[in-house]
């Protein structure tokens, strides 16, 4: 029975923006929403341990929040329509005893990135539009809509996505991606 | 459009400051009336200018005041604290001098608190020209529905024109989008991008 409120099941669907017709995705956006908008400038750490990833985010505009843990699992698409993933996120505070517990659990450091843009709520989605700070040569932003709730709220989560992206269609096309790590 | 500060005005004379409650449901209601103003003097301003403003800009605009709407609905519905219906308004001052604390909080709409304004303001039916109007209105279309063959032959060509519009959907819609696509977004991006947030490929 607890199992089924813990928020575990994560739907999603992504796409990119160009720079000149992201001013249009935020202003539609802000209409169709339940807020306004808020800009957001994360950092976000990425260690790893045996093909696990835990990903460490905080936020730079707003350093008292608590930064966020998360565990990403492997995405799959139960549902033909969208991307599902099992997702686990704890609030973490400090930053630093986080970074450590991470480590002295056996997690390396992989990489850190930068995320700049507006994240936009409706409902239990949540609509994000950002640029990768220090991507060379990508002038696009990337949209993703995600709803983040228990497995008993899914099917309610995966309509709402879908209208959510029927709404964007003629602005940005969100679909499913499927990316596989590159052999190295 | 209604004035949100007459109501704070006319309910605190009233209620005596009122409760802190109502007070809340009030300043939320105030915020959102606030938000609907700005929208709607940002379409203004856009219709008004020189250069005229493109449809997207026109949509989205409205697009943004009818969620606004929405949501005042919403709160007004929704109002468990407060049922602005239950209350009753009574101006209890009226005075034929000029009012400069009523004219700042109503930004210069309103200097008079007097007996040609509150009337207008209290208002719980419509005026009677509009109400006359009305009435008129109702009873054409009462007419329309009084005959059944019109309306069974305007149902059928609305039933016409629907079905074609859904055979043309699937391939307006796929144009649509390719032709959108090709220039809004860039798949390389997209992967590049992923690439990055997933992977940490990229990134300098």
């Amino acid at each position: 029975q607890q199992q089924q409120r813990v928020p575990n099941t994560e739907v999603y669907l992504q796409g990119s923006v160009l720079k000149p017709f992201t001013e249009f995705l935020l202003t539609r956006l802000r209409g169709i929403c339940d807020s306004p908008g808020d800009e957001f400038r994360d950092q976000e750490s990425v260690f790893t341990c045996a093909r696990h990833r835990l990903r460490l985010r905080w936020s730079l505009l707003h350093p008292h929040l608590p930064a966020y843990l998360r565990y990403l699992g492997i995405p799959e698409s139960a549902d033909h329509r969208v991307m599902s993933r099992a997702a686990y996120e704890v609030p973490v505070f400090p930053l630093d005893a986080a970074r450590q517990l991470v480590e002295a659990m056996g997690f390396q450091h992989e990489f850190d990135f930068i995320a700049e843009g507006t994240v936009f709520r409706r409902g239990l989605l949540k609509v994000t539009v950002y640029r990768v700070r220090r991507l060379l040569g990508a002038e696009s932003s990337l949209v993703e809509v995600s709803g983040l709730g228990p497995s008993s709220l899914t099917a309610g989560m995966v309509e709402s996505v879908l209208s959510v992206r029927d709404q964007l269609k003629s602005l940005v096309l969100l679909a499913k991606h499927d990316q596989k790590a590159p052999k190295a | 459009m209604a004035d949100p500060f007459q109501h704070q005005q006319l309910a605190g004379r009233e209620g005596g400051g009122g409760n802190r409650g109502s007070d809340d449901c009030l300043d939320e209601l105030i915020d959102r009336l606030r938000g609907i103003r700005r929208t709607l003097c940002s379409l203004i301003a856009k219709v008004d200018e020189k250069r005229p403003a493109t449809w997207p800009e026109i949509l989205n605009c409205l697009a943004e005041c009818v969620s606004q709407l929405s949501a005042l609905h919403r709160t007004l519905r929704n109002e468990k604290q407060l049922r602005l219906n239950d209350f009753a308004l009574l101006p209890i001052g009226l005075s034929p001098q000029l009012d400069q604390h009523l004219l700042n909080h109503t930004e210069g709409r309103l200097g008079l608190l007097n007996h040609d304004s509150v009337p207008h303001y209290l208002r719980t039916k419509l005026d009677l020209s509009v109400e006359h109007r009305r009435n008129e209105f109702q009873k054409s279309s009462t007419n329309i529905e009084a005959q059944p063959r019109t309306s069974e032959q305007m149902r059928k060509a609305a039933e016409t024109a629907l079905n074609s519009l859904k055979q043309a959907r699937p391939d307006f819609e796929n144009e649509q989008s390719e032709r959108n696509q090709t220039m809004r977004s860039n798949e390389q991006d997209t992967a590049k991008l992923l690439l990055a947030i997933n992977f940490g490929i990229g990134l300098n």
